[in-house]
Protein backbone atom coordinates (compact mmCIF):
# COMPACT_ATOMS: atom_id res chain seq x y z
CA UNK A 1 0.00 0.00 0.00
CA UNK A 2 2.75 2.55 1.03
CA UNK A 3 4.39 1.75 -2.42
CA UNK A 4 1.38 2.62 -4.33
CA UNK A 5 1.08 5.38 -2.37
CA UNK A 6 4.95 6.69 -3.37
CA UNK A 7 4.16 5.48 -6.78
CA UNK A 8 1.28 8.05 -7.14
CA UNK A 9 3.09 10.50 -5.67
CA UNK A 10 6.17 10.27 -7.97
CA UNK A 11 3.58 9.94 -10.93
CA UNK A 12 1.27 13.14 -10.03
CA UNK A 13 5.21 15.00 -9.02
CA UNK A 14 6.69 14.22 -12.97
CA UNK A 15 3.30 14.92 -14.45
CA UNK A 16 3.27 18.62 -12.96
CA UNK A 17 6.71 18.97 -13.89
CA UNK A 18 5.77 17.48 -18.00
CA UNK A 19 3.21 20.01 -17.58
CA UNK A 20 5.56 23.06 -16.37
CA UNK A 21 2.34 24.53 -14.28
CA UNK A 22 4.07 28.00 -13.91
CA UNK A 23 2.22 31.38 -11.72
CA UNK A 24 3.24 34.36 -14.22
CA UNK A 25 1.99 37.32 -12.13
CA UNK A 26 -0.19 38.65 -9.18
CA UNK A 27 -2.71 41.38 -8.77
CA UNK A 28 -4.34 42.84 -5.86
CA UNK A 29 -7.14 45.57 -6.27
CA UNK A 30 -8.76 47.49 -3.90
CA UNK A 31 -12.92 48.01 -3.39
CA UNK A 32 -13.03 50.86 -5.98
CA UNK A 33 -10.99 49.24 -8.86
CA UNK A 34 -7.65 50.60 -8.00
CA UNK A 35 -4.39 48.59 -8.21
CA UNK A 36 -2.19 48.14 -4.84
CA UNK A 37 -0.33 45.35 -6.17
CA UNK A 38 1.20 43.98 -8.91
CA UNK A 39 4.05 41.40 -9.61
CA UNK A 40 5.82 39.13 -12.28
CA UNK A 41 7.06 35.73 -11.39
CA UNK A 42 8.12 34.32 -14.14
CA UNK A 43 10.02 35.65 -17.14
CA UNK A 44 7.16 34.22 -19.50
CA UNK A 45 4.88 37.02 -17.79
CA UNK A 46 3.79 40.09 -20.22
CA UNK A 47 5.76 42.70 -19.74
CA UNK A 48 4.03 45.68 -19.51
CA UNK A 49 4.35 49.64 -18.56
CA UNK A 50 2.70 50.02 -14.90
CA UNK A 51 -0.27 52.28 -16.63
CA UNK A 52 -0.80 49.05 -18.49
CA UNK A 53 -1.02 47.35 -15.36
CA UNK A 54 -3.34 50.12 -13.87
CA UNK A 55 -5.40 49.39 -16.57
CA UNK A 56 -6.06 45.81 -16.35
CA UNK A 57 -6.50 45.96 -12.92
CA UNK A 58 -9.50 48.54 -13.43
CA UNK A 59 -10.93 46.89 -16.71
CA UNK A 60 -11.07 43.32 -14.19
CA UNK A 61 -12.98 45.10 -11.65
CA UNK A 62 -15.48 46.25 -13.76
CA UNK A 63 -16.04 43.30 -15.75
CA UNK A 64 -15.85 40.78 -12.57
CA UNK A 65 -18.67 43.34 -11.42
CA UNK A 66 -20.59 43.01 -15.12
CA UNK A 67 -20.29 38.91 -15.19
CA UNK A 68 -21.78 38.87 -11.39
CA UNK A 69 -24.90 40.79 -13.24
CA UNK A 70 -25.13 38.52 -16.07
CA UNK A 71 -26.22 35.55 -14.19
CA UNK A 72 -29.39 33.68 -15.77
CA UNK A 73 -30.36 32.66 -12.41
CA UNK A 74 -31.31 34.34 -9.19
CA UNK A 75 -29.63 34.36 -6.30
CA UNK A 76 -26.32 36.11 -5.88
CA UNK A 77 -23.88 34.95 -8.04
CA UNK A 78 -19.81 35.99 -7.99
CA UNK A 79 -17.82 37.45 -10.70
CA UNK A 80 -15.26 35.57 -12.83
CA UNK A 81 -13.66 32.76 -10.81
CA UNK A 82 -11.72 31.04 -13.51
CA UNK A 83 -11.18 32.00 -17.07
CA UNK A 84 -9.23 29.66 -19.50
CA UNK A 85 -7.70 31.04 -22.44
CA UNK A 86 -5.41 29.00 -24.54
CA UNK A 87 -2.58 30.79 -22.81
CA UNK A 88 -2.80 31.55 -19.40
CA UNK A 89 -5.62 30.74 -16.45
CA UNK A 90 -6.72 33.24 -14.59
CA UNK A 91 -7.76 32.81 -11.07
CA UNK A 92 -9.81 35.14 -8.52
CA UNK A 93 -10.49 35.20 -5.27
CA UNK A 94 -12.52 38.08 -4.12
CA UNK A 95 -12.64 38.56 0.08
CA UNK A 96 -15.72 39.58 1.82
CA UNK A 97 -14.14 42.86 2.26
CA UNK A 98 -14.04 43.58 -1.53
CA UNK A 99 -10.19 43.19 -2.03
CA UNK A 100 -9.82 40.91 -5.02
CA UNK A 101 -6.67 38.61 -5.66
CA UNK A 102 -6.32 37.74 -9.45
CA UNK A 103 -3.74 35.61 -11.11
CA UNK A 104 -2.44 34.85 -14.38
CA UNK A 105 -0.64 31.50 -14.56
CA UNK A 106 -0.47 28.81 -16.95
CA UNK A 107 -3.16 26.93 -18.79
CA UNK A 108 -4.81 24.40 -16.90
CA UNK A 109 -2.97 25.14 -13.59
CA UNK A 110 -4.47 22.76 -10.87
CA UNK A 111 -3.43 25.00 -7.49
CA UNK A 112 -4.05 28.45 -8.05
CA UNK A 113 -7.03 28.26 -5.55
CA UNK A 114 -4.84 27.00 -2.70
CA UNK A 115 -2.07 29.15 -4.17
CA UNK A 116 -4.50 32.17 -3.28
CA UNK A 117 -5.84 31.50 -0.17
CA UNK A 118 -2.46 31.21 1.01
CA UNK A 119 -1.71 34.86 -0.53
CA UNK A 120 -4.34 36.13 1.33
CA UNK A 121 -3.11 34.41 4.49
CA UNK A 122 0.02 36.48 3.63
CA UNK A 123 -1.50 39.57 2.96
CA UNK A 124 -3.28 39.73 6.32
CA UNK A 125 -0.09 39.06 8.43
CA UNK A 126 2.32 41.08 6.65
CA UNK A 127 0.00 43.86 5.04
CA UNK A 128 -2.81 44.15 7.14
CA UNK A 129 -1.17 43.33 10.61
CA UNK A 130 1.79 46.04 9.32
CA UNK A 131 1.09 49.58 11.58
CA UNK A 132 2.31 51.67 8.49
CA UNK A 133 0.23 50.19 6.26
CA UNK A 134 -3.37 52.39 5.37
CA UNK A 135 -5.81 50.32 4.18
CA UNK A 136 -6.99 50.29 0.07
CA UNK A 137 -3.51 51.69 -0.74
CA UNK A 138 -0.94 50.82 -2.70
CA UNK A 139 1.12 47.80 -0.62
CA UNK A 140 4.86 48.93 -0.04
CA UNK A 141 5.83 45.71 2.56
CA UNK A 142 9.11 44.28 1.74
CA UNK A 143 8.42 41.18 4.00
CA UNK A 144 5.19 40.62 2.22
CA UNK A 145 7.35 40.92 -1.03
CA UNK A 146 9.81 38.38 0.29
CA UNK A 147 6.95 35.93 1.81
CA UNK A 148 5.47 36.03 -1.83
CA UNK A 149 8.33 35.14 -3.49
CA UNK A 150 9.17 32.38 -1.12
CA UNK A 151 5.72 30.90 -2.13
CA UNK A 152 6.03 31.17 -5.39
CA UNK A 153 9.39 30.01 -6.37
CA UNK A 154 8.79 26.84 -8.92
CA UNK A 155 4.74 26.44 -8.38
CA UNK B 1 -27.99 22.06 -17.20
CA UNK B 2 -28.34 25.24 -20.34
CA UNK B 3 -29.23 28.34 -19.52
CA UNK B 4 -29.10 29.94 -22.45
CA UNK B 5 -27.21 31.05 -26.15
CA UNK B 6 -26.37 34.14 -27.89
CA UNK B 7 -25.19 34.77 -31.27
CA UNK B 8 -23.26 37.89 -32.49
CA UNK B 9 -21.97 38.71 -35.93
CA UNK B 10 -19.09 40.64 -36.45
CA UNK B 11 -21.10 44.52 -36.24
CA UNK B 12 -22.00 42.86 -32.16
CA UNK B 13 -26.11 42.77 -33.36
CA UNK B 14 -27.39 39.88 -31.47
CA UNK B 15 -28.31 37.68 -34.42
CA UNK B 16 -29.78 34.34 -32.34
CA UNK B 17 -30.40 34.04 -28.57
CA UNK B 18 -32.57 31.08 -26.92
CA UNK B 19 -33.10 29.85 -23.90
CA UNK B 20 -33.70 26.74 -22.24
CA UNK B 21 -33.64 27.46 -17.79
CA UNK B 22 -33.55 31.06 -17.48
CA UNK B 23 -34.56 31.52 -13.73
CA UNK B 24 -34.38 35.28 -13.47
CA UNK B 25 -36.40 37.38 -15.62
CA UNK B 26 -34.65 39.89 -17.46
CA UNK B 27 -36.65 43.21 -18.28
CA UNK B 28 -35.06 43.99 -21.61
CA UNK B 29 -33.56 41.20 -23.41
CA UNK B 30 -32.45 43.91 -26.18
CA UNK B 31 -30.67 45.88 -23.39
CA UNK B 32 -29.13 42.53 -21.98
CA UNK B 33 -27.69 41.44 -25.56
CA UNK B 34 -25.80 44.83 -26.12
CA UNK B 35 -24.18 44.43 -22.36
CA UNK B 36 -23.12 40.75 -22.94
CA UNK B 37 -21.54 42.24 -26.00
CA UNK B 38 -19.88 45.02 -24.58
CA UNK B 39 -18.60 42.76 -21.73
CA UNK B 40 -17.20 40.15 -24.12
CA UNK B 41 -15.07 42.72 -26.73
CA UNK B 42 -13.69 43.75 -23.29
CA UNK B 43 -12.71 40.88 -21.85
CA UNK B 44 -11.71 39.66 -25.08
CA UNK B 45 -8.98 42.69 -25.40
CA UNK B 46 -8.10 42.08 -21.60
CA UNK B 47 -7.25 38.55 -22.74
CA UNK B 48 -5.78 39.75 -25.53
CA UNK B 49 -3.28 42.05 -23.72
CA UNK B 50 -2.87 39.80 -20.81
CA UNK B 51 -1.43 36.57 -22.41
CA UNK B 52 2.16 35.87 -22.32
CA UNK B 53 1.38 33.94 -26.28
CA UNK B 54 -1.12 35.75 -28.63
CA UNK B 55 -4.38 34.93 -28.38
CA UNK B 56 -7.63 35.26 -29.81
CA UNK B 57 -9.67 35.39 -26.62
CA UNK B 58 -10.65 32.72 -24.39
CA UNK B 59 -12.68 29.45 -23.93
CA UNK B 60 -14.57 29.55 -20.99
CA UNK B 61 -15.28 31.47 -17.23
CA UNK B 62 -16.74 30.22 -14.37
CA UNK B 63 -18.46 32.07 -11.62
CA UNK B 64 -20.14 30.34 -8.87
CA UNK B 65 -23.88 30.09 -10.22
CA UNK B 66 -22.33 29.92 -14.16
CA UNK B 67 -20.41 28.56 -17.02
CA UNK B 68 -19.54 31.14 -19.79
CA UNK B 69 -18.50 29.50 -23.17
CA UNK B 70 -17.12 31.19 -26.41
CA UNK B 71 -16.31 30.07 -30.01
CA UNK B 72 -15.10 32.91 -32.00
CA UNK B 73 -15.16 32.00 -35.82
CA UNK B 74 -13.12 33.34 -38.32
CA UNK B 75 -15.00 35.66 -39.51
CA UNK B 76 -15.75 37.26 -36.35
CA UNK B 77 -19.19 35.26 -35.44
CA UNK B 78 -19.35 35.09 -31.99
CA UNK B 79 -21.06 32.08 -30.31
CA UNK B 80 -21.83 32.08 -26.59
CA UNK B 81 -23.48 29.84 -24.51
CA UNK B 82 -24.02 30.33 -20.76
CA UNK B 83 -24.48 26.86 -18.80
CA UNK B 84 -24.63 25.19 -15.27
CA UNK B 85 -20.92 25.30 -13.55
CA UNK B 86 -20.20 21.89 -13.33
CA UNK B 87 -20.75 21.08 -17.45
CA UNK B 88 -17.42 20.59 -19.11
CA UNK B 89 -16.06 22.76 -21.89
CA UNK B 90 -18.48 22.87 -25.08
CA UNK B 91 -15.95 24.10 -27.32
CA UNK B 92 -16.67 21.25 -29.80
CA UNK B 93 -20.65 21.62 -29.95
CA UNK B 94 -19.79 25.47 -30.47
CA UNK B 95 -18.05 24.62 -33.18
CA UNK B 96 -20.82 22.51 -34.57
CA UNK B 97 -23.44 25.14 -34.35
CA UNK B 98 -20.91 27.03 -36.38
CA UNK B 99 -21.16 24.46 -38.76
CA UNK B 100 -24.50 24.38 -38.50
CA UNK B 101 -24.54 28.19 -39.34
CA UNK B 102 -22.55 27.84 -41.79
CA UNK B 103 -24.50 25.07 -43.74
CA UNK B 104 -28.17 25.80 -42.93
CA UNK B 105 -28.10 30.31 -42.76
CA UNK B 106 -24.84 31.17 -44.94
CA UNK B 107 -25.66 29.12 -47.64
CA UNK B 108 -29.60 29.83 -47.55
CA UNK B 109 -30.53 32.10 -50.56
CA UNK B 110 -33.05 33.83 -48.58
CA UNK B 111 -31.15 34.64 -45.58
CA UNK B 112 -29.21 37.73 -45.69
CA UNK B 113 -25.63 37.31 -43.42
CA UNK B 114 -25.15 39.16 -40.39
CA UNK B 115 -29.15 40.16 -39.99
CA UNK B 116 -31.64 38.09 -37.42
CA UNK B 117 -31.68 34.37 -37.94
CA UNK B 118 -34.63 32.78 -39.16
CA UNK B 119 -33.68 29.72 -40.68
CA UNK B 120 -35.85 26.48 -39.41
CA UNK B 121 -33.44 24.17 -40.39
CA UNK B 122 -30.77 26.15 -38.40
CA UNK B 123 -33.09 26.05 -35.32
CA UNK B 124 -33.60 21.98 -35.31
CA UNK B 125 -30.18 21.37 -35.90
CA UNK B 126 -29.56 23.47 -32.66
CA UNK B 127 -32.09 21.93 -30.83
CA UNK B 128 -31.14 18.63 -31.67
CA UNK B 129 -27.37 19.53 -30.94
CA UNK B 130 -27.94 20.70 -27.51
CA UNK B 131 -30.85 17.97 -26.19
CA UNK B 132 -28.62 15.68 -24.05
CA UNK B 133 -27.25 18.55 -22.29
CA UNK B 134 -30.17 21.10 -21.59
CA UNK B 135 -31.44 19.13 -17.90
Amino acid sequence: KHKKLLLLLLETSSRDKMASTEVYSLYIINKSGGLIYQSDFSPKAVKLQMNDHLRLGGIFHGLYAITSSLSPTAGTCTGIQVLDSEGFRLRCFQTHTGIKFFMLASPAHPRLEKLLNQIYELYTDYVLKNPFYEIEQPIRCDLFDMQLRNLLKNK
Amino acid sequence: MLFNLYIYNKHGDCIYYTEWNRWRPCKSPEEEQRLMYGMLFSLRSFCQKASPAPVLAFQTYLTSRYKLHYFESGTSARFVLLTSPEIPDMNAQLRALYQHYADYCLKNPLYTPKAPIECELFTIHLQKLFAPYVR
